[in-house]
């Protein structure tokens, strides 16, 4: 099931989309996840077989590559930019250092400043490592390929031969650590698990304490489990707060392994990512105090480093049980430790949310809100630039790239990180702000806000959205002031938020017109639909159903009348204006009669068969959107779109104009249009139309379709 | 003659062509392999009893098609999407060694998906022919030629076709031979770029049928498939030796139950074994015209497992392998 290239058109029809590839992303922004202390790097990617869960969640994995990078600088120059080393260090290959080391052209003819102070400093031993490390790798990554199979003796075998051979013979020395982990990886890749163990147990002494050293002992310790020693594997894990490997070690026989790795290694990589894993996964009370119980031990007890993440983590464990006051207090506490980029913007994310949940709507809050949503603002535009867009257009809604088959893998990372400042702007304004503005009767700013949210990263071209979910439940005077004030703002705060939402006058006339026609102000309703082009109707979502006639006798049949757009909903609104007048002032009762069973008619029809004359999506698209804001005790459906009400008094308005007749003959054959056959037979038994209702059938009711 | 070195040329090239002529029609000039008797080894663990290597030695089987890997599909989430790659890789146990001087042809068995998912069906050929080499190497096996197993339809023969055409290339300059099993459908249709093709005279109905007496063989079956086939290219035949009992429920097919399995399941079972009486007319019903192209067409029997070789004598196997 393929679509065409539609997926970045709107953040909104994006999501819900991705729902079906990897089946987690929120539907709306009820389901955004809003607790981050790091980026999401991979998914277990979606099985079709197994139904997604939290535990399938990976995280950015730590793999030592800054520490690895900042140590080449040491043992090189600090002047050379890290970036420079990076590119030989983990993206050049093997040739290219080869070519280097045979012809070696004068170090100003490179462009990279690692290799040009290798050069100019005659480190061929670096060059020669390098070379040998490159090797290694690139067999060793080919022996993962599926279609490798382990041949003893093949090119693969002698390639991790001599890189043990070359890593032996270099036994002091600057690189010696280097040596020892490529050797390490080898020896394993080679199955030797036994000779890269007692080569740890030799060198182990002698290396730095350092990244290497760090990635040597993990190594090792995957050696270790193989020849049975797994006590020893077992204690470098703890060591190092590998909590995935204490797990596949231990076989699950630790209760609390967050407790345990934190217990020992408190500053250990790994627990960031256990931890954004736990707060993903809310729901869990179990878990959740578990979390909570840690976290306040490493804020009471500060041996870790990442106080500013535990502190953000018990932020987050309190608003999820409901504890706002709580929340702000740990997230203040927190304000005044160390953290990296990420998390201090993700701080000010979460204190937004809090603040919007306690607000008072003054005017203090909304400065401070707007002054917050362009911080928002601006880090959303930065990180989901054309660019971004132009790759997810690259994929379709299963995630499946157009020139690759099928990868989900950067759809995943785009939509969970990229997007991640829209869904949490979304989230606030949707679930916080705007209910806290609603109550405070601020409802003009709730359009506005809702408005931004929905629209400020893409104009949506769709009605289905939360801001459509907002709008339906505010009638039309306050609809009128938004728009009124889209033209005449008065305030700062008005213009910021006018200028980033959708104020499109064709899109907004259509919007009031649909209001009007759903509040029967008919003589307005025209006012708007006569300013609609009709180039704008076509784009309209629900115009595909303009071809059900308004005035049909008929409740479910869909016969389809293809001249009844364009302008549909202005040629409904004009008819029904004119009913209404003719059904209150003409002379004569029966066209008054006729007048008004075509206005009730039309009633019934525009909340029931052409629901999208009256609202801009079905019931069954807005179930969804209506969870998103359930802080306002939100009408039920027949109520807010008049359903009920419509078609009792639709029913009404028909047994007044029967009554109305005059020509019992006209009323006969109303009723019979209507199906009343009862009703026709015993009020007006002696009409033409019922003796043609008896002549024809006996049980009428079972020959509708005859008559007709 | 005043040109008799254009002559001379005219020559050469009318013998190239021929030469070239006589490829297309029907393999190399050179018969791939010799008239022999043969067997299949169609399971993922190579390790054959005491039994199936008396079984090959009492029968004087010379070849032995092994089923090495098949090809299937799988993600592998490195930004290349779904891809072929080899699943369900025999596992040797056993060395050939130890079954004497047998020739042991590779079977790869290539699933659709995996055809349609290939990014090139060269490189899909340069995949299994280095794997098949890699295995060989490592299983001290020497082969001469590689097969294919495919159930390819009109829908997808354009791929599998283009495939043959890869992997034969590759494997000629290997100075190794291709060959390919011929379901008895596909052979209404034009046989693949291939040296020689195996009949499988099995599986002649659909198992998942209610109403059909015995899916694996029937030689009415047969008959009625030999009606309109013509072959360009050497065919051997291959014959059932297996048996299985089909589960169905509501008319419905339920599964496939090996015997010693537990029988005891709702529904009714319908117990299906390649009967000798049938091979034997199914021998005969094969069309003449089918036969000994290019040279003497081989029997070989699917396959290598002492369970369902007991069921036969030993004058029944001679007779299914005479040619």
């Amino acid at each position: 099931m393929r679509f065409p290239r539609f997926i970045a058109l709107s953040l909104s029809l994006l999501l819900p989309a991705i729902v079906h590839a990897c089946g987690w992303w929120p539907s709306h922004s009820g389901e955004v996840l809003l607790y981050r202390i790091m980026p999401l790097d991979e998914a277990e990617y979606y099985d079709y077989a197994v139904q997604w869960s939290c535990d399938n969640l990976i995280h950015r994995k730590v793999d030592y590559k800054a520490d690895n990078l900042l140590l080449w600088q040491r043992q090189t120059s600090r002047t050379i930019p890290l970036a420079d080393i990076e590119r030989i260090v983990y993206h050049a290959d093997a040739d290219y250092l080869l070519s280097l080391r045979e012809q070696p052209r004068p170090s100003s003819a490179h462009d990279n400043a690692f290799i040009r102070w290798i050069l100019a400093h005659q480190r061929t031993d670096i060059l020669d490592f390098l070379i040998l490390a490159k090797q290694n790798e690139e067999v060793r990554l080919s022996m993962t390929d599926p279609w490798y199979y382990d041949v003893k003796d093949s090119y693969h075998y002698r390639v991790l031969e001599e890189v043990v051979r070359q890593c032996r013979l270099y036994t002091k020395g600057p690189l010696l650590g280097r040596y020892a982990l490529q050797m390490m990886r080898a020896l394993c890749s080679l199955r030797d698990y036994q000779a890269c163990a007692d080569y740890w147990d030799s060198v182990k002494g002698r290396l730095n304490d350092d990244a290497i050293r760090k990635m040597a002992e993990l190594r090792a310790a995957a050696a270790l489990c193989k020849v049975d020693r797994r006590n020893e594997a077992f204690e470098i894990y703890v060591r190092y707060g590998d909590l995935a490997s204490i797990r596949a070690v231990n076989g699950g026989q630790i209760d609390n392994e967050l407790e345990f790795v934190y217990d020992r290694c408190p500053d250990s990589p790994y627990l960031a990512e256990e931890v954004q894993k736990w707060l993903l996964c809310t729901g869990d009370d179990e878990k959740t105090n578990m979390l909570l119980n840690v976290a306040h031990r490493a804020v009471k007890e500060k041996k870790s480093h990442q106080q500013a993440m535990w502190y953000y983590t018990l932020a987050a464990l309190y608003d999820m049980k409901g504890a706002t006051r709580e929340a702000r207090k740990y997230l203040q506490l927190g304000q005044r430790y160390p953290k990296d980029p990420y998390l201090r913007d993700t701080y000010r994310v979460m204190r937004i949310w809090l603040d919007a949940k306690t607000a008072t709507c003054d005017e203090a809050y909304e400065l401070q809100l707007m002054s917050d949503l362009r911080w928002l603002a601006g880090k959303i535009r930065r990180e989901a630039t054309p660019e971004v867009f132009a790759r997810l257009h690259r994929y379709d809604d299963w995630g499946i790239a157009d020139d690759e088959d099928d990868d989900h893998r950067e759809v995943y990372q785009l939509v969970s990180n990229t997007f991640y400042w829209n869904d949490a702007m979304r989230r606030i304004l949707f679930k916080a702000v705007c209910p806290r503005m609603h109550e405070a009767r601020k409802y003009v700013r709730e359009i506005q806000l809702a408005n931004l949210a929905e629209n400020l990263l893409v104009k949506t071209k769709g009605y289905a959205g939360e801001m459509f979910a907002i709008i339906d439940r505010l009638p039309y005077d306050v609809t009128r002031q938004y728009y009124t004030r889209i033209y005449q703002p008065l305030d700062e705060f008005d213009s910021w938020l006018n200028h980033r939402g959708k104020t499109d006058r064709n899109y907004w006339y259509d919007i009031l017109a649909t209001k009007c026609l759903r509040e029967r102000r008919y003589a307005t309703a025209i006012y708007y639909l006569r300013k609609v082009p009709v180039e704008f109707q076509q784009r309209l979502n629900v115009y595909e159903y303009m071809h059900r006639n308004p005035f049909s006798y008929d409740m479910e049949t869909f016969v389809k009348d293809r001249s009844l757009a364009p302008d549909y909903k202005l040629r409904f609104a004009e008819a029904m204006l004119q009913y209404e007048r003719t059904m209150k002032s003409d002379r004569d009762p029966n066209k008054r009669a006729d007048a008004k069973i075509q206005y009730a008619l039309g009633l019934r029809n525009s909340v029931h068969k052409c629901w999208f004359l009256t609202r801009h999506s079905s019931n069954l698209n807005y179930n969804s959107i209506r969870d998103a804001v359930p802080e306002i005790p939100y009408p039920a459906d027949t109520t807010l779109y008049r359903h009920d009400e419509y078609l009792k008094l639709s029913t009404r308005l028909i047994n007044e104009a029967i009554l109305t007749y005059t020509d019992r003959d006209q009323a006969a054959r109303q009723l019979r249009h209507l199906l009343y056959y009862r009703r026709l037979l015993t009020t007006f038994p002696d009409t033409p139309t019922a003796h043609d209702l008896r002549a024809r059938c006996d049980e009428w009711r079972d020959y509708k379709r005859i008559l007709l | 003659m005043k040109h008799p070195l254009r002559l001379l040329a005219f020559v050469c090239i009318m013998l190239t062509l021929m030469a070239c002529a006589d490829d297309r029609r029907g393999g190399t000039a050179e018969p791939l392999h010799h008239p022999a008797n043969a067997i299949y080894h169609w399971k993922t663990v190579y390790n054959p009893t005491p039994y199936e290597k008396d079984f090959l030695k009492k029968h004087q089987v010379k070849r032995l098609y092994l089923k090495f890997f098949d090809v299937g599909v799988d993600n592998l989430y490195d930004g290349k999407g779904e891809q072929p790659v080899p699943v369900a890789t025999t596992i040797f146990r056993d060395s050939i060694k130890h079954i004497g001087d047998v020739e042991v042809v590779p079977v790869v068995f290539i699933t659709i998906p995996a055809l349609k998912c290939a990014p090139t069906l060269y490189s899909l050929a340069e995949h299994i022919i280095d794997r098949v080499d890699d295995m060989c190497w490592a299983n001290h096996i020497a082969y001469r030629e590689v097969q294919l197993d495919c159930d390819w339809t009109r829908e997808t023969k354009p791929l599998f076709f283009e495939l043959c055409h890869e992997v034969r290339f590759l494997l000629h300059e290997r100075q190794k031979g291709l060959s390919a099993t011929i379901r008895l459908h596909q052979l209404r249709d034009t046989l693949p770029d291939i040296d020689y093709g195996v009949l499988m005279l099995y599986n002649t109905e659909s198992l998942v049928n209610p109403d059909v007496s015995n899916s694996i063989l029937s030689s009415d079956v047969v008959s009625e498939y030999m009606r309109h086939v013509e072959a360009d290219k050497h065919l051997d035949f291959a014959f059932p030796a297996y048996q299985w009992i089909l589960w169905f429920k509501d008319r419905k097919f339920q599964g496939i139950l090996r015997p010693g399995q537990d029988t005891n399941v709702e529904g009714c079972l319908r117990y299906e074994a390649s009967l000798y009486r049938e091979i034997i007319a199914a021998k005969r019903a094969i069309r003449p015209c089918l036969k000994d192209i290019g040279y003497p067409s081989s029997n070989i029997i699917y396959h290598l497992d002492s369970a369902n070789l007991s069921r036969f004598t030993d004058h029944e196997i001679s007779e299914i392998y005479r040619p």
